[in-house]
């Protein structure tokens, strides 16, 4: 199995376009052509450039010019920099050039010979699709040639030295066994069931979801079954990570021992299409947590904001946290019913939505860290009593986050006229549900899923729904342009009508979330979409990201790069899809969430997103790598 | 957060919650909880936290749980745990009548109507401020948890100490002496085939055999939570509702009618059965059971959540009167209803919900409404659809619709029961 190069891609961008090829050979491990290549791409970057100038800022003296303070200096910054004055984001400061995805519009800048970025000539389409709660080692931890459990355990599944094994909430006994699932591993009503006694006495290291409770007289399962959920909420996460040593899933989740429980995923199609495309071993969520953060992170780079007066004025829950541990991370404080060992039952955590006033800052103020409603339907919050506008959400609730102003990726996109989309399943029946007066009951909204399967619609799987760039009756057209159902997306895939940004955000009984839906039936569904869109006329330029939002309450052997407050957290599957793709390898590259918004930043030339380059300040700060913009998993020309 | 009941009504309790203090000084029995839910102390030192875990390894043999399951089959049916000899758990928990009471009469002190205790395996520890994930994780339910009536039991273990020396229940003086009983009834060389031949050396390891082994067999599936209801079926798309039933199942659902499904879910939730009830605390201001022995004490009130046998939440004058939802599955098996065991009609009970407020002097007589409370606690009572009406409007539901509600929580029986 090839493994590819960890030095990112961009750096050599960042050079004229003479040493590129050069720089490609220096790449140790690189499988891209050298020499061909390199003069390949300087003949079609000129084509690519013509057939999408308008859309793409070709480098131009005008933008160059201004400083770029990043670390590889103005030359490669500047591209850009012009740009940035244009869009209401800091960008061109800290380390914005370092980023990467600047230095693709116009290497040389305002030097006579203009060589464009290959990715540019290479991928014209970038699908997003985003699935649910899996951790690396969850699904994949059994991927040859990836940085799985053969990490930690040897040939007979036993732990190695390389094992942490997990600890009590005393942050120092080794648990003796891992604490049982409480309440049983399998959802209420799944045919097979593991009941909470069946669970109890597992070794303190993975296991195998499958046969891991055979040995307590369980039956076996299978990624057909839909087991417990497992809590997924921000501070519980840092606590778990525990500084990068893993070792407190157990103790601080609610599931108890399931937490280190693995599928072995190899008979999916998602699996075969890794096999067949690219998988990435070193991609975290970016930020800790739960979805609605990492929705949030995906689009901004951001925590969202809770203005001092909404906290004020409609008591949201605050997290709470008490002394952090010996090693500085934070701990949430506990209830006084809260067990003191994990293996006595699940933790109570004085943990709420919104995150202690200056948490990320002084005089930051107040931002959300778990699950928060938009303002705008569908939501979570129904209309107000007799509300004359049903297309708002009661904005006197605790839990709707008044509208986002932030920079999110599509603002960028738009401003530079990059046509982007949000599709969603469900998108327009959810919008229709919502928009019904609070007395109608709500049948698509967090709606319960028969086991025939109805949509189960969650609001806060939509970040842009949470911008006031989206109010509904300030800006209805940006909606309809931007926010689309999925039939759409069928239909634009047919058609070749799909915007240059595509992202896809399926329902909850296809997303894989455990506790509300299986494996298999997510995979099934996102396999389909692939095979449609690889039938599409725009496969051919094509470049599709298969991501899930977060870690799911798994536990995964490794530890997250130390970045900012926000994350990045735990280490989920990504693969990469792509007539472009490095077929059967795994990129080890260091990647998180928002290394897709560094992807599109580069290929649109975009200004940088400032919560992308504080991301990169703060891991090289503490010693990390920066984070890859993805382009290591294909070949360009 | 607070109860469902709404915030209006907590504003006005505020004030006085000398109601709640007055009973709990009433109470005798809660030290048998045996439960400490105290302010927490310093944080305990590395060894001891897991020394002290209940489920930590504390036999010298480690148990298979299928054989415990079995074991703990044999205790539940078995009269010696009780004091008199006489009483087994499954006197009062009968297995014909999902594992509830087998009639209407009141046991031991008839304070509250004893549970059933099927689909208990998901019933999340008490929490006062509450989060589910699987619907709305962004909403603090309030209260919500814990087995019994006022959800003071945070595992079955710790639920099935209470009985045991509840001086109304089986009446032991310790679980102590439960486990003298055990160590001579002709099943004692199995709890040492299973735990180790120390168990019985030490009270506390044994006790904790005991304990471990009522609670593994009340997690056995096929005795516990079967989900083979008609109405199973039904969701299954394995079989049909008769037209009363899919009637009675529309008015259970509307928030506009019966509103039943809003603290009793009905339908699937993200892959999970439906369980009938959300686990959360209610005030509903059920009528007062003159049946109950320390009702004749006019002063004394069972209020639930913030007492007599619930001893932490005592300075919560607005969770006075809330009792847990129970399950709604298999409730027309059951001879009792609500917390002090009432009414002893499915259909009276239903009958309740929908008239209430419509016809007070039906359920209360001369008396004032939520008699069954102190003065400042009533305003606790819940006011949500089906209640809420004015006295002499229609009630929430007519005769036909009550006899159709029966009808769908008939088909919520489970197929054994039938």
């Amino acid at each position: 199995m090839l493994t590819l190069r960890t030095v990112p891609s961009f750096m050599c961008l960042l050079l004229p376009v003479l040493t590129w090829t050069a720089c490609s050979d220096d790449d140790a491990g690189s499988s891209t052509g050298p020499g061909a290549a390199g003069a390949h791409a300087t003949g079609e970057a000129g084509e690519a450039g013509e057939t999408n100038a308008g859309k793409v800022g070709n480098g131009s003296a005008g933008e160059a010019g201004s400083t770029g303070d990043g670390e590889l200096g103005g030359a490669a910054g500047a591209s850009e920099a012009g740009a940035a004055g244009e869009a209401p984001v800091a960008v061109g400061g800290s380390g914005g050039a370092a980023v990467g995805g600047n230095g693709g519009t116009a290497i040389g800048g305002s030097g006579g010979a203009v060589a464009v970025d290959p990715l540019v000539g290479a991928i014209d389409t970038v699908v997003f699709v985003y699935a649910e709660n899996r951790s690396f080692d969850g699904l994949y931890g059994n991927f040859p040639g990836a940085h799985g459990l053969s990490d930690v355990l040897d040939a007979q599944g036993n732990p190695t030295a390389a094992y942490l094994p997990q600890k009590d909430r005393d942050g120092v006994t080794v648990l003796p066994k891992l604490p049982k699932t409480w309440g049983g591993a399998t959802a209420a009503g799944n045919p097979t069931v593991i009941a909470e006694a069946l669970t109890d006495n597992l070794l303190n290291q993975p296991f195998s979801i499958e046969s891991g409770f055979v040995t307590n007289g369980g039956l076996p399962l299978t990624t057909a079954d839909v087991t417990r959920d497992l809590a997924h909420r921000f501070f519980e996460n840092i606590m778990e990570v525990n500084g990068g040593t893993n070792d407190q899933f157990a103790a601080f989740l609610d599931a108890g021992g399931l937490t280190m429980g693995h599928f072995d995923y190899s008979k999916s199609a998602m699996y075969k299409l890794a096999q067949q495309y690219v998988l990435a071993d070193n991609f975290f969520e970016g930020a800790f947590g739960g979805s609605f953060l990492n929705h949030q992170y995906l689009i901004c780079a951001c925590a969202p904001q809770a203005p001092a007066s909404f906290v004020a004025s409609n008591l949201p829950s605050i997290n709470v946290l008490g002394a952090a541990n010996g090693k500085g991370v934070p701990q949430l404080a506990t209830n006084p019913t809260s067990p003191a060992s994990a293996l006595d039952g699940p933790p109570s955590f004085k943990t709420g939505n919104i995150a202690p006033l200056d948490y990320f800052g002084a005089g930051d103020g107040y931002r959300a860290v778990n699950t928060m409603q938009p303002p705008y339907q569908p939501s979570g919050n129904a209309p107000v009593v007799n509300a004359l506008d049903l297309r708002y959400a009661n904005a006197a609730a605790a839990t709707t986050l008044p509208a986002q102003t932030q920079t999110t990726l599509g603002d960028l996109l738009s401003a530079k006229g990059v046509s982007w989309a949000w599709y969603a399943s469900a998108w327009d029946a959810a919008t229709t549900d919502g928009r019904q007066a609070s007395t109608a009951p709500r049948m698509v909204i967090y709606a319960p899923s028969t086991p025939k399967g109805s949509p189960d619609f969650q609001p806060h799987h939509h970040p842009y729904n949470f911008y006031a760039a989206f109010d509904p009756a300030q800006h209805p057209d940006v909606r309809t342009a931007h926010l689309k159902d999925y039939t759409t997306l069928v239909t634009d895939i047919a058609s070749g009508a799909l915007p240059h940004v595509v992202y896809y955000k399926p329902t909850g009984n296809l997303n894989q979330h455990p506790g509300y839906a299986n494996a298999d039936d997510g995979d099934a569904h996102i396999a389909d979409l692939v095979s449609k869109l690889k039938a599409g006329p725009q496969w051919a330029h094509m470049m599709i990201v298969i991501t899930y939002d977060e870690y799911g309450g798994q536990w995964d052997h490794v530890a997250p790069p130390k970045g900012d407050k926000i994350g990045p957290g735990s280490r989920i599957p990504a693969l990469i899809i792509s007539p472009y793709a490095k077929a059967g390898t795994v990129d080890h590259t260091q990647y998180d969430t928002a290394s897709i918004s560094r992807l599109v930043t580069r290929r649109f030339a975009l200004p940088v997103l400032s919560g992308l380059a504080s991301r990169d300040a703060a891991l090289v700060a503490n010693g990390q790598s920066k984070m890859g913009d993805l382009s290591s998993a294909l070949n360009l020309p | 957060m607070s109860l469902r009941a709404g915030a209006l009504s907590l504003l006005l309790v505020g004030l006085g919650a000398s109601g709640c203090r007055t009973a709990d000084a009433a109470d005798t029995s809660a030290a048998a909880s045996g439960i400490s839910r105290g302010p927490s102390a310093a944080r305990p030192a590395a060894s001891s936290a897991t020394a002290r875990a209940f489920y930590a390894d504390r036999f010298s043999k480690q148990p298979y749980m299928p054989d415990v399951m079995a074991l703990g089959r044999t205790l539940f049916f078995d009269p010696v745990l009780s004091a008199s000899g006489k009483l087994a758990c499954a006197s009062c928990h009968d297995p014909r009548f999902a594992y509830g009471p087998p009639d209407a009469e009141p046991r031991g002190d008839g304070l509250r109507a004893v549970p059933a205790l099927r689909y208990l395996q998901s019933v999340p520890r008490f929490a006062e401020h509450y989060y589910d994930e699987s619907v709305d994780e962004s909403a603090d339910q309030g209260p919500t948890g814990g087995h019994t009536w006022d959800g003071r039991a945070d595992t079955l273990h710790d639920q099935a100490k209470l009985p045991l020396t509840s001086p109304a229940e089986m009446a032991n003086d310790s679980v102590a002496s439960v486990v003298e009983k055990v160590k001579h009834a002709a099943y004692a060389p199995r709890f040492r085939e299973l735990f180790g031949g120390n168990v019985f050396d030490e009270p506390t390891r044994a006790a904790s055999a005991l304990l471990l082994a009522l609670e593994v067999f009340q997690q056995s599936p096929k005795d516990f939570y079967p989900y083979d209801s008609r109405y199973d079926a039904y969701l299954r798309r394995q079989g049909e509702l008769t037209a009363p039933e899919r009637r009675g199942l529309s008015l259970f659902e509307d928030p506009k009618k019966g509103n039943c499904a809003h603290c009793h879910p009905s339908q699937y939730r993200h892959g999970s059965a439906p369980q009938f009830t959300d686990f959360g605390f209610a005030a509903l201001g059920v009528p007062r059971n003159p049946a109950v022995v320390r009702n004749r004490d006019p002063k004394f009130f069972d209020l639930g959540l913030c007492g007599p046998l619930r001893t932490d939440l005592r300075s919560h004058p607005e969770y006075c009167g809330a009792f847990r939802a129970p399950s709604l599955r298999n409730v027309a098996v059951r001879h009792v209803f609500f917390h002090n065991g009432v009414f002893h009609e499915l259909e009276r009970a239903v009958e309740f919900y929908a008239q209430r407020d419509s016809n007070p002097r039906k359920w209360y007589g001369k008396a004032a409404a939520f008699a069954d409370l102190p003065a400042d606690a009533r305003s606790n009572v819940n006011a949500e659809a089906p209640f809420g009406r004015k006295v002499g409007q229609a009630p929430a539901l007519d005769a036909n619709e009550v006899r159709d509600v029966v009808a769908f929580l008939q088909t919520l029986t489970d197929a054994d029961l039938r």
